[in-house]
Parts: structure tokens; C-alpha cells; sequence
């Protein structure tokens, strides 16, 4: 009998010694993508394998996890569990991830399909595709975790049409699909390296501890049976950029320029994590600031870009904006999402008083001066039986697509303005990174599906807010205010027996 | 030096451009000084409407919704700027003959 193979050996079979050169096709027929980036790449060997997962252990490990998750989630739909969160606002928070991140998990997995087919190095090749399937699944486990909650709660049924067409939404979409359009490398930079390992931890662990914070035990079971696959894939970034460094110097300025514009894609992306930390968890894990210190400034400055500097590699365009930006971003961010909340597929509403005071207590420099008297208009207005929205449609960024909202980095009062003219059209942009980033590629962002114009070219539905909203595939109650919501008062009517008298 | 991660020929006509929208353009505004509109509010307009039309139809029914914020406004107090230069406008002239184009940005703000 043959003898049983180490698991270093196993390893070595899977990858390199499957590995075949072509013969009855050309190198670049078969590999058709990887050089006109002008990454230059002499020895794929020197991949080093971040972690030697064979197949049979992979299955193992994830039908284990798979297991004892979908045991906790029979047992949450048999006891009603959903009856035990915080409270119903916290399901905007899920509703969001579910519309905004969902999707990309599996365009992540579509294309680490892709760099697996299509990268010459087999040890590169074997880590997308484990990747990749770790991205299917995890878009599974999601639907699956959140799906519960479909049954009684608004939002949650239309989570795929809602990330074609929704304005908010073609904020992540049009994230990804920019990673996808790019070559392979920048690909890699920009979702293994930026987002997997740059940014990661401020998306990740806001919600997962959010959701636990909050009693929302499906959530919090996806996330640890996700957790040991996103080391994976954080460790997978970190090498792919230090692969890229160290395989020629000719590629530093090339990963430098990625970093650069994949930096402030990621960073604004995640304004709407922030909205979402500071305002749609009843119960507070850390502020937006407090997370970007931790999770940015301390790990990846401090920890990270010191031991890149080696290879010449600086920390990337925007840091310091962003540092400033910290004070800010939830506040208008969340501030927009409540102006046009009429056209949002979750609820919105005022923070209650001791909501606002923590957010004192957290931003004492910009919260009482800038963001608070606005809540205090929109509550006069509410207490005369209104509801305060930005009856119209907002310009929108160019590159990331968020509204014009954010203000100048030194003036939470002035909003910040830029533009562009490119072959006699004009562009408008949020700030000197979105603007960098269309300057650098106007061919690429001259295409950008803007959800505002394309409402006013007549794309999306008809021209009045009941036909758009009901092309985005937006129910009554899915959208507009909490207070006097379906969701507020089922939940008041199901809790009215513990209610304090 | 020069980054290039596009293939050289990769060109697309600019999805929003003038030509798409006809007679109409779109034009955006902003209430400097008042963020409880959280951005510029975007508009599809003809370029033969006069001012006058914009402004009652359009900017009034969005920014009256500040009534007490939009009421102290009056022609006296009120600057206008168009792509950030100094801006007059006039009730009977239409927006193309005041020199509004496709995506200009028009700021308003109360100056005293
Ligand atoms: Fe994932
Ligand atoms: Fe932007």
C-alpha cells in the first residue's frame, strides 16, 4: 500500500506538482491577463504559501463550523429568538449589511474564481481558489443567518435587486465592480491587500461585536465561523503585497499608485459603517473614532506601514484627511441617509437623548456644534407631527458615488467641492482623493452609473418617487421613518407585556 | 512615471454627457451655510427655462423645506454664485442665457 502523504507533502502535490507547463497553447493564450499591468514577476515559486490547506482538511474544518451553525440558527427560529435583540432598530444595521455587503462576498467569490484560473502560479492559484469558496460560502452562511428575520421583519427580501439599483447601494457596488474591471494585480491590491487586511478589521468587527452587543446570535455565529477564513485572507493579502515588493523594483510605484487609490475607495466605503456603528446600534461597542484609532491609525500606521517602508512603500494618499475626517464622517454620513430616508430600503430616525449625549461624550470637538442642533431642528419638527427629508435628489461623487456631503477637513461647516473637466464634460467629486482617483483614470469613471442621473435619464422606473422606489424593489414600510413604522409597531405590540408601566 | 492599468484603446463615451439629455441639462444647487440639506440637490431642467420657473418650481418647493430658514431669504440678502464666480440672476431669463451648462453648480447663501 502507498504510503500517506504528510500534510506539507500533500500540499506540495496539490499545487506545484499538478502544475503543468502548456504545450498545446502558447504561455500568454493560456494566461492571457497578467502583464499589462507591468507587474513584472521572475520567480512564482517565491510565493510563499500562507497557509497549506489541503482539500480534505478544508472540508473538514468548514462542515464542522457549518454544523454547529446551522444548529444555532434552528434553535433561534424555534425559541423566537429574534424577540431578544436590543431593539427593532438594531435590524437596520443587518439590513444594510445584508443589501451592501452580501453581494460582494460573492463577487469576491466570482472573481478569486477568476484569479484562480487565470494567475501562471500555481501556489497563488490554489490560494484564490480556496478563497473563492470560502467567499461562496460565506454568502450562503449570510443569507442564511439573516433569512430568519425575513418573516417579521421590513427589508430584508429583496437583497440582490436592491444592490443593482439602490442609490446607497451602488456605493459598495460600484466599489467591487471597479476591483473586478482592473487587472489581476490591482485586483489583489485592492481586495486582498485594502480591504482584506487594511481595512477589514473596521468592518468586520464593528458589526460581529455589534451584533453580539445587541443579541443578535445568528449574526454573531456567521461571524465567528467566518472569523478563521478571514485570517486567511488577511494573511493572503499581506502576501500578495509583499510578493509584488519583493519580485521587482519596477513594481513599487505601480503598488504604491494602488494603495493609494484603494486606500481612500475602502476608507470611504466605510462611512457607512460608521453611520451604522454610531447610530443604528441601540447598544454602543465603540465609536466610529475610537475603532479608526484602534483598528487604522494604531495597527496598520503605527503597526504595518513602518515594516513597508522598506521597499519604499509610503502610507497611502488621504491618511491624513481621513485622521481629521474621524470627527465627522458618522455625523453626515448617517445625516444623509435621515434626509433621504424616504428612498432608503431600512428605517431612519432621531438618536433618543442619551444617544445624543454619548455622542457628545465621543466627539466633543464637532458634535454639540455642528451635527446636534440638527437633530434638535428635525425633533421640532417631528413634535409638529412632521418629518424632516431632503424632498429631492442629491448630487452625487463621481468615484464613490456617496452624496456631496462631506465637509472640508478643516470646516465641519463648509461642504468640500471638487471637480474635474475631462474631454469638455464636467465632473464633480467629494474630495482631493475621489478627485485624484478620476484624474488618474477619466476613462474609467466617465462610465460611472450615478443612481441620480440615471433616475433623471428615465433608467429607473419613471420619474416620481413612488416608481423609483418601486423599480428598487422598495416595500411600504421597508423605507422611511422608524417611529410609526410596521417594524416599530409590531415589535412595540410584541413587547407590550414587558413594557414598564 | 506613469501607471497605466488600462489597455491601451480602452475608451467609452462619458455616460452622462450633454448630448443625452436634449434640450435639458442637469444642473446642481447648494444653501451654503445650511447643512440640514445634507448636499447639493440635483436637478434635470430645460435650458430655455427662465429663472424665474427654476426657482419657484424647483429650488422653493426642495429648500422651503427649512420654512423658517428659507423665509428670512430675500433677493437684499442673498448671494448667488455660479461655479463659484460672482452670479446675477434675473426672473425673465432662461437659465441658458444666464450661463448655466450642463452639471454647473449653483451655491446660494444669506449674507446678512
Ligand atoms: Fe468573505
Ligand atoms: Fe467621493
Amino acid at each position: 500500500m502507498a504510503r500517506k502523504l504528510g500534510l506539507r507533502e500533500t500540499y506540495a502535490a496539490m499545487t506545484r506538482g499538478v502544475n503543468w507547463t502548456p504545450s498545446y497553447v502558447k504561455e500568454e493564450e493560456a494566461f492571457p491577463y497578467h502583464q499589462f499591468e507591468g507587474i513584472k514577476i521572475h520567480d512564482w515559486d517565491k510565493w510563499e504559501d500562507p497557509f497549506r490547506m489541503t482539500v480534505d482538511n478544508y472540508w473538514k474544518y468548514q462542515s464542522e463550523k457549518d454544523r454547529r451553525l446551522y444548529a444555532v440558527l434552528d434553535s433561534f427560529s424555534q425559541n423566537q429568538g429574534h424577540l431578544n435583540i436590543s431593539d427593532g432598530r438594531y435590524l437596520n444595521a443587518i439590513k444594510l449589511f445584508l443589501q451592501g455587503v452580501t453581494p460582494l462576498e460573492y463577487m469576491a467569490h466570482r472573481h478569486f474564481m477568476f484569479i484562480a484560473r487565470y494567475m501562471p502560479g500555481p501556489g497563488t492559484r490554489m490560494a484564490a481558489l480556496c478563497q473563492s469558496i470560502d467567499e461562496l460560502r460565506h454568502t450562503q452562511i449570510e443569507i442564511h443567518s439573516m433569512s430568519p428575520y425575513n418573516k417579521y421583519y421590513s427589508g430584508f427580501h429583496s437583497m440582490r435587486k436592491m444592490h443593482d439599483r439602490v442609490w446607497y447601494l451602488s456605493v459598495p457596488k460600484s466599489y467591487f465592480d471597479d476591483a473586478v474591471t482592473a487587472g489581476p494585480f490591482e485586483f489583489l491590491t485592492a481586495i486582498s491587500f485594502s480591504f482584506e487586511y487594511l481595512l477589514t478589521n473596521l468592518l468586520f468587527v464593528p458589526f460581529m461585536s455589534g451584533a453580539a452587543y445587541n443579541g443578535d446570535l445568528p449574526t454573531t455565529t456567521f461571524g465567528f465561523s467566518a472569523q478563521s477564513d478571514e485570517s486567511r485572507h488577511m494573511t493572503l493579502g499581506l502576501q500578495v503585497i509583499k510578493f509584488l515588493l519583493e519580485q521587482d523594483e519596477a513594481n513599487v510605484p505601480i503598488v504604491q499608485r494602488w494603495l493609494d487609490k484603494w486606500f481612500w475607495r475602502g476608507y470611504r466605503l466605510n462611512s457607512l459603517v460608521a453611520a451604522m456603528m454610531d447610530y443604528m446600534l441601540p447598544k454602543k461597542v465603540m465609536s466610529w473614532k475610537e475603532a479608526f484609532e484602534l483598528y487604522f491609525e494604531q495597527q496598520m500606521l503605527d503597526g504595518l506601514f513602518p515594516d513597508l517602508a522598506r521597499y519604499g512603500i509610503k502610507p497611502p494618499m488621504g491618511v491624513e484627511q481621513a485622521i481629521k475626517e474621524k470627527e465627522k464622517i458618522s455625523h453626515e454620513t448617517y445625516w444623509a441617509l435621515y434626509n433621504f430616508g424616504f428612498a432608503a430600503a431600512f428605517n431612519t430616525w432621531i438618536p433618543t437623548n442619551s444617544e445624543l449625549d454619548w455622542m457628545t461624550e465621543k466627539y466633543p470637538a464637532t458634535f454639540d456644534r455642528y451635527y446636534r442642533p440638527r437633530y434638535e431642528k428635525a425633533q421640532k419638527i417631528v413634535d409638529e407631527n412632521g418629518r424632516f427629508f431632503m424632498l429631492g435628489l442629491p448630487q452625487l461623487c463621481q468615484v464613490c458615488q456617496i452624496p456631496m456631503i462631506f465637509t472640508e477637513p478643516d470646516d465641519p461647516g463648509k461642504i468640500c467641492f471638487r471637480s474635474s473637466t475631462y474631454k469638455a464634460e464636467k465632473y464633480h467629486f467629494c474630495s482631493d482623493g475621489c478627485k485624484q482617483i478620476f484624474d488618474w483614470e477619466p476613462e474609467k469613471y466617465v462610465q460611472s452609473w450615478l443612481p441620480v442621473h440615471e433616475i433623471y435619464k428615465g433608467n429607473c422606473g419613471g420619474p416620481s418617487v413612488p416608481e423609483v422606489l418601486d423599480w428598487y424593489g422598495i416595500q411600504p414600510g421597508d423605507n422611511g421613518e422608524y417611529q410609526g413604522s410596521v417594524d416599530q409597531l409590531n415589535w412595540a405590540s410584541w413587547h407590550k407585556d414587558f413594557a414598564p408601566v | 512615471m506613469s501607471v497605466v492599468s488600462l489597455k491601451p484603446g480602452y475608451e467609452f463615451p462619458a455616460r452622462d454627457r450633454a448630448e443625452l439629455f436634449g434640450n435639458d441639462m442637469l444642473v446642481y444647487t447648494h444653501w451654503v451655510g445650511n447643512l440640514m440639506f445634507s448636499a447639493a440637490a440635483a436637478f434635470r431642467v430645460p435650458q430655455g427655462m427662465p429663472w424665474g420657473d427654476f426657482k419657484a418650481n424647483m429650488l422653493d418647493g426642495l429648500f422651503g423645506g427649512d420654512a423658517p430658514a428659507y423665509r428670512q431669504l430675500t433677493p437684499e440678502n442673498t448671494r448667488w454664485t455660479l461655479n463659484d464666480q460672482e452670479f446675477s440672476p434675473a426672473n425673465d431669463r432662461s437659465l441658458a442665457d444666464l450661463g448655466i451648462t450642463h452639471k454647473d453648480l449653483i451655491k446660494f447663501e444669506q449674507v446678512s
